[in-house]
């Protein structure tokens, strides 16, 4: 995806992405640094610089949704979750397969990132720390 | 005999049939508990569909999941935020023969971080955030 000149790059840290060939046999596994983009249409897109020897993604638009979802370009991106972990601080988990292949290759992802979380993006905010709700019954 | 490692929060979302939209979420205390074979279940309380009473069911988030119960989990990930926190993340169904009621949950735990849960599940994202060699 072609950002604008308008991007802003809000947030950096660091990706471990799970290559799956044939699920579940796990082919690869590697970590990388990655950014999360906003660009000026207010899209937010994660990019990163981690390469698996017949997939290669280096950048996917982030849903600004919550939950199941199912977009992407050129691959389908789905199960995103934004997780606030502190007031700057953001766990992404998503994954991706190839559309062209019927779905044989399966990444999937986690980044970890600090910055400034856009306001655009929907977290789950209620996981932005263990305590209290840790304590919630009887412990 | 089971050891209490990790105590934490859950937050259960509800998926409509076609898994595209949020019918309810709430969030809720959770447990982890290891068994002497390295099994880890979750525990935590859930209300069903068309019930007001929450109950209190438990789910093995191992990756491979085999047939525990009633309350099959699957997609399992977890995230190691540090040596003692966690975040963890499945689907699940009511009733796994039916494939009814799909849940999606995702939880942050705080204790032990001993287990394991398949590599292609654990993903260790632990501190330093911004350090990753390019």
């Amino acid at each position: 995806m072609e950002t604008t000149k308008a991007a802003v790059t809000s947030m950096k840290g660091k990706i471990q992405l799970n290559y799956l060939f044939s699920n579940p046999c796990i082919m690869a596994n590697t970590q990388g640094r990655c950014d999360l983009i906003t660009t000026g249409e207010g899209l937010h897109l994660l990019r990163f610089e981690v390469k698996f020897p017949e997939f290669k993604v280096q950048e996917c638009e982030l849903i600004p949704l919550n939950g199941l979802a199912f977009k992407g370009v050129g691959f389908y991106v789905y199960e995103i979750n934004c997780i606030q972990l502190s007031p700057n601080e953001l766990l992404v988990g998503f994954t991706i397969f190839d559309e062209h292949e019927n779905y044989p290759d399966t990444i999937g992802g986690y980044a970890r990132l600090k910055g400034t979380i856009p306001d655009t993006l929907k977290c789950i905010e209620m996981l932005n720390s263990v305590s209290p709700a840790w304590k919630l019954k009887n412990d | 005999m089971e050891k209490l490692i990790m105590q934490g929060k859950v937050l259960v979302r509800y998926m409509d049939d076609d898994e595209n939209a949020i019918h309810d979420n709430y969030l809720t205390a959770a447990k982890l508990y290891k068994d002497i074979d390295g099994l880890v279940r979750i525990v935590f309380d859930i209300k069903f569909p068309k019930s007001d009473i929450a109950e209190e069911i438990s789910v093995y988030i191992l990756y491979p999941v085999e047939d525990f119960g009633r309350h099959q989990a699957w997609n399992t990930y977890a995230v190691k935020l540090s040596d003692t926190e966690l975040i963890v993340q499945f689907s699940m169904f009511e009733n796994k023969e039916l494939y009814s009621n799909n849940y999606f949950v995702v939880g942050r735990l705080k204790g032990s971080t001993d287990f394991e849960c398949g590599a292609n599940c654990l993903y260790d994202l632990s501190e330093p955030a911004i350090s990753a060699n390019r």
